[in-house]
Parts: C-alpha cells; structure tokens; sequence
C-alpha cells in the first residue's frame, strides 16, 4: 500500500486522464465480424451503472486473486459509490476506484513477482530485477495485452494499447526513482485498466 | 468542477446507444455481470457453458449458473437485503441477523414470505450465537455467507412468537427502541410494500384506535387532527397492537435485544392525559384499516385482521403489493433504474412470476435478469 500511495500521488492525474480516454472507447476490441446468432429485439434498451462499493472490491479479488485487509481498505470504501447508479459518478468516487485498484494492483504484482515467471498471469514476460530500460516492447505490449483479458476480457483495441503504453512511457520519462520505475510503470498500467470504464460498468 | 463534470458527460455518453444485435458472449458476460457483481472471467469453466445457453435462447437458464455463484448471495443478495435491516435504509453496514436471514431464504430457495412470519434465523455454526449482540454477525461478515451459514430455530428461544425480520435484533434496534413502536408500522409499509406512509392517508378511517398519546386539538386547531394526523394515525394505531407485547431493551442482563412480555408494555399506553378518552391498548390484536380508496391497490388478500405479529407479518407477506415491492427492488438493483409508472405490464408479469414460482428469491433475481428491458 505504501508504495501505490507515492505512485497514486505522483501519477494519479495522469492515470484519471487515461481512465476518461479509456472512457471513449469502452465496449470496442471484438475482432469478431460474423453476425450474432442471438439478438435482441430492436426496442430492447440496454441499462448500465458502476459497481457498487461491494461489487467493485468482490471484481477485485476475483478477478486478481487477491485480498487486502478491511483495514486497509475501510477509509476508501466509504467514498465510492453505494449504489449501481451511472448518475451517482463523482471525481471524488473515481478519485476513491483508482485508489482501491492502485491498492489490489499493488497487492497483485507483489504476488506475480514471488512467483516463477510461467505461473504468472500477466507478468511472464517481466525481468523485475532488470532496470526499465531493459523492459522491451514486447514484454510492455504482452503485460498491457494481459491485464486487459484480466479486466476486460478481452483483447485491447489498437487505441488502447497505444494509450497504456504511452501511459508507461510517459511514468518512465517522469519516474524520479530509477530502482523502483519498472514498479511504478506496472502499478501505473494496471491501475489504469481497472479504473476503466469497462472494468467499473455493470 | 469542470474535470467532474467532464468526467459525468463522457460517462453517461458512452452508455446512451441503444441495443443492437449483442454477440452471445457479451450477453451471457452481462448476465453474469449484473447478478454475481463479478466478471466471467475468460479461463472461467461455466463461460462456453453459459454462452452456448444464450446461442439456443435459454437465457434464464444461463441465469442460473451466475446465481449458483457464491458471489449473488455474498455481494448481490447482501446489497439488495441490508437496505431492509435498517433506519437509514443503507446497504453499506455491518452484516447482522436481519441480513443473514435474507441471505439464507434466497440461498436455500425457500418462499420468501417467511422473512416476515418465520421463526427461524441463519449464523455459523462455528461461531457463538446469541439474539442479544451483534458479534456474531461482526465474526463472520468477511466469509463466504453463502456457504456458512446455516438455518437456526427457533428465532429467539426467549420468544413465544417471532416473525422473521420482524422480530430481529436488527429491526427491534431500528424501530422498537424506546417510542412507541409506531415506526415499526410505518418501515413496514415503507420496506416492504414499498408504499410510504404518506400515500397511505385516508380521512374516512374512523378514529376510535387512534391512541390518547395523540392531541386531538393540536395547537388548539382540531382541524390540524382531523386534516392530517389522523389521516396518518387512524390507520396505524390500529395496527400497532401486533407489536403490543414487544420491545427492543438494551439495558438488560444478557445484552441488547427484542424482548417480548406476557402484557402490554407500558410505552402503548403512555401520556395518557392528552386524551384521556382516547384508545387504551389491552392485548396484541390489530386491524388493518388500510383498505379503502387509494389502499385498494395494495391488493389485500386473506384476513384483515389478527393478533400478534405473525399474523401482522401473514398479511403483509401475502399481499399483493408484498410481491410487487420485492419486484422493484430487484429491477432497481439488477437494472439500475426504476420501473416507469407506464411499466405496469411489466412489473404485473414479474409480480406474477414470483408468486407462482413459489416466491422463490433467486428465481426473481434470473427473471429479472434476463428481462428484455434490463438486460
């Protein structure tokens, strides 16, 4: 948790920005073009709202696999929404989900680093004992790839993997702690995928 | 402000399109989504099965594995029913008994009018139980619900009538505490047939059970009474006397708790000099003058008047407006919107399910679920 609140800090606005771009392209990233074998008659209007409170801290542990303690917890529950209503969106409850995402993120990649890289869900192909100028394209792409089928479920669209990779980058470039800015970059893009939209909508 | 409501506007744009043909997967997603709170996850063994469901049109079908999950009754149930167990009608408090009894009929898919007639309560067995605290309910809140909790009779072994929710630890602390239990009537009607006392008001009742606590000429204006008190009071003193042997104490020797007495307690016939002529409570019977007029549409069934809080409980629960109420809590949670006022088709169709379905909880929940104006 300590090092998620220096990161939320120092990077909070820039993730809460990516989260309102991530905002525009929700519902996109099917390749799929074949025609639906199912649908729904024309006047069928689909209702949407956000996780509650509950439902955003039970997404949390299903979907990572982990659990923080209510302690740690407590403080952030009270500020996010207690009812699924679309309308009931604050800064303030947004504020409060990076927050609690920031939390389990933290919480998560703690657990990814203990594990061996072939057990691991979204970092396999992260050295977190190199710098992060040794984190390649390609290890950046397939994290930002897995934490969008561990949100979202499914694949990022092109938009959204340029927008969470530039959101590393721009950590990178920003990181004052050299030792700790792989960390800070991971934090950064999962935080952002949780915070999303497609993640908080239900 | 300006971030806020940047922020408001990009998020309600994203959600105003209207539904178009939806690819199986993300119907049978949705589905699982809106009941269990929780994704279905991509490597999740139940996701082709659920998907195949929703390819053939069985969408209530697919409903019913998402409400197999532990996370309907631990999240979704537990939402829906804590607004039930308290004053301030909010879902974020503690789990207590009133909530686990929720919890417990809508798991073990019994008729859940037994929430307000029941004798029964639901707890761990691996946790000490007792009807006079909370610490119960405070040990076992983080668990999985759905899988320890157990059904518990009687209710209260202290009790020679209990009536589910109704005589819980958690109502009695709500509504029973020191007043004159009036408020329990009054969250009755107002959590239960979702009708708030307000739009209950019938000048036609006749007065003679309004009780001598209330001044007949308040500020020296007896139109006051007559326009509007006893609007109010005609009725619902009238039906107090179901919870006539009952209080919530929290000074006695085993903690704080609903006791009930062999007599009437002495809060019923208190300030008994403002209207000395005014009705004097003498046993737990109660009639329900509720009828007339606007009350019509509540929809009575069976006897419309009784002794005790059971049989007070009975007539609630079989109630039309019972059915209808727990229907628009459910497509207000599922659906996050409330039925319109030009709905009724649907909300009559949903009421009418549930009460064949045998009032069957989760079954609602995946009635509503799939309702082609919530999913």
């Amino acid at each position: 948790m300590k090092n998620f609140a220096l990161v939320y800090r120092r990077f909070s606005r820039l993730v809460l920005m990516l989260s309102l771009l991530l905002l525009q392209s929700c519902g996109g990233g099917s390749e799929k073009s074949e025609p639906a074998a199912v649908s729904l008659a024309e006047g069928a209007s689909a209702t949407v709202g956000v996780k509650n409170f509950r439902q955003l801290e039970g997404s949390l542990r299903a979907v990572l696999g982990v659990s923080l303690a209510t302690e740690e917890t407590r403080g952030i529950l009270k500020r996010l929404p207690i009812d699924g209503k679309a309308d009931k969106v604050s800064s303030s409850s947004l504020l409060a989900t990076v927050q609690l995402v920031g939390a389990y993120c933290e919480q998560f990649i703690a657990v990814e680093l203990r594990q061996k890289s072939n057990a691991r869900r979204v970092h396999a192909k992260v050295d977190f004992f190199s710098p992060a100028s040794k984190f390649s394209p390609a290890a950046r792409e397939s994290v930002v790839e897995n934490y969008a089928r561990v949100f979202w479920q499914r694949m990022p669209t092109e938009a959204e993997k340029s927008e969470l990779l530039t959101l590393m980058a721009d950590i990178e470039s920003q990181s004052e702690q050299p030792k700790k800015k792989l960390w800070e970059m991971l934090i950064g893009v999962c935080t952002a995928a949780g915070s999303s939209v497609e993640f908080i909508r239900i | 402000m300006k971030l806020t409501s940047i922020v408001i506007a990009l998020f309600l744009s994203a959600f105003s399109a209207g539904a178009s043909a939806r690819e199986p997967e993300e119907v049978a997603g949705r589905l699982f989504l809106k009941l269990t709170g929780t994704p279905l996850s991509l490597g999740d063994s139940r996701r082709q099965g659920m998907i195949d469901l929703v390819k053939a049109g069985k969408l209530e079908e697919a409903a019913r594995i998402a409400t197999a999950d532990p996370a309907f009754f631990n999240l979704t149930i537990r939402h829906w029913g804590a607004p039930l167990t308290n004053r301030a009608e909010s879902p974020a408090i503690g789990l207590n008994d009133a909530t686990a009894m929720i919890i417990g009929l809508a798991r073990d898919q019994k008729d859940f009018r037994e929430i307000l007639t029941g004798n029964f309560t639901y707890g761990s067995p691996e946790v000490a139980l007792s009807p006079y605290n909370d610490q119960h309910y405070a040990q076992i809140s983080d668990l999985n619900l759905a899988k320890v909790l157990t059904r518990v009779e009687p209710q209260n072994a202290d009790l020679d009538e209990a009536a589910g929710i109704l005589t819980s630890r958690a109502w009695g602390e709500a509504h029973l505490q020191a007043g004159t239990n009036r408020r329990a009537i009054e969250f009755t009607f107002r959590q239960f047939l979702c009708n708030p006392l307000q739009n209950m008001r019938d000048g036609t009742i006749p007065d003679t059970r309004v009780h001598r606590d209330v001044d007949r000429s308040p500020g020296g204006n007896s139109q006051t009474y007559l326009t509007t008190c006893r609007t109010c009071h005609a009725g619902m003193d009238a039906l107090v006397g179901a919870y006539a042997y009952y209080r919530f104490d929290n000074t006695g020797p085993f903690g704080a708790g609903v006791l009930q007495a062999s007599k009437v307690q002495r809060k019923y016939n208190q300030n008994g000099d403002v209207y000395p002529e005014g009705y004097v409570t003498t046993d737990d019977s109660w009639i329900n003058l509720f009828t007339e007029n606007q009350n019509k549409q509540l929809q009575w069934r069976g006897p419309l008047s009784g002794k005790g809080i059971k049989e007070f409980g009975r007539m609630i629960a079989d109630s039309g407006a019972f059915s209808k109420c727990m229907v628009k809590r459910t497509y207000s949670q599922i659906c996050h919107r409330d039925l319109e006022t030009t709905e009724s088709a649907v909300l009559d169709g949903l009421a009418n399910r549930f009460e064949q379905s045998g009032y069957k909880l989760r079954e609602l929940f995946e009635q509503v679920a799939v309702h082609p104006t919530c999913l």
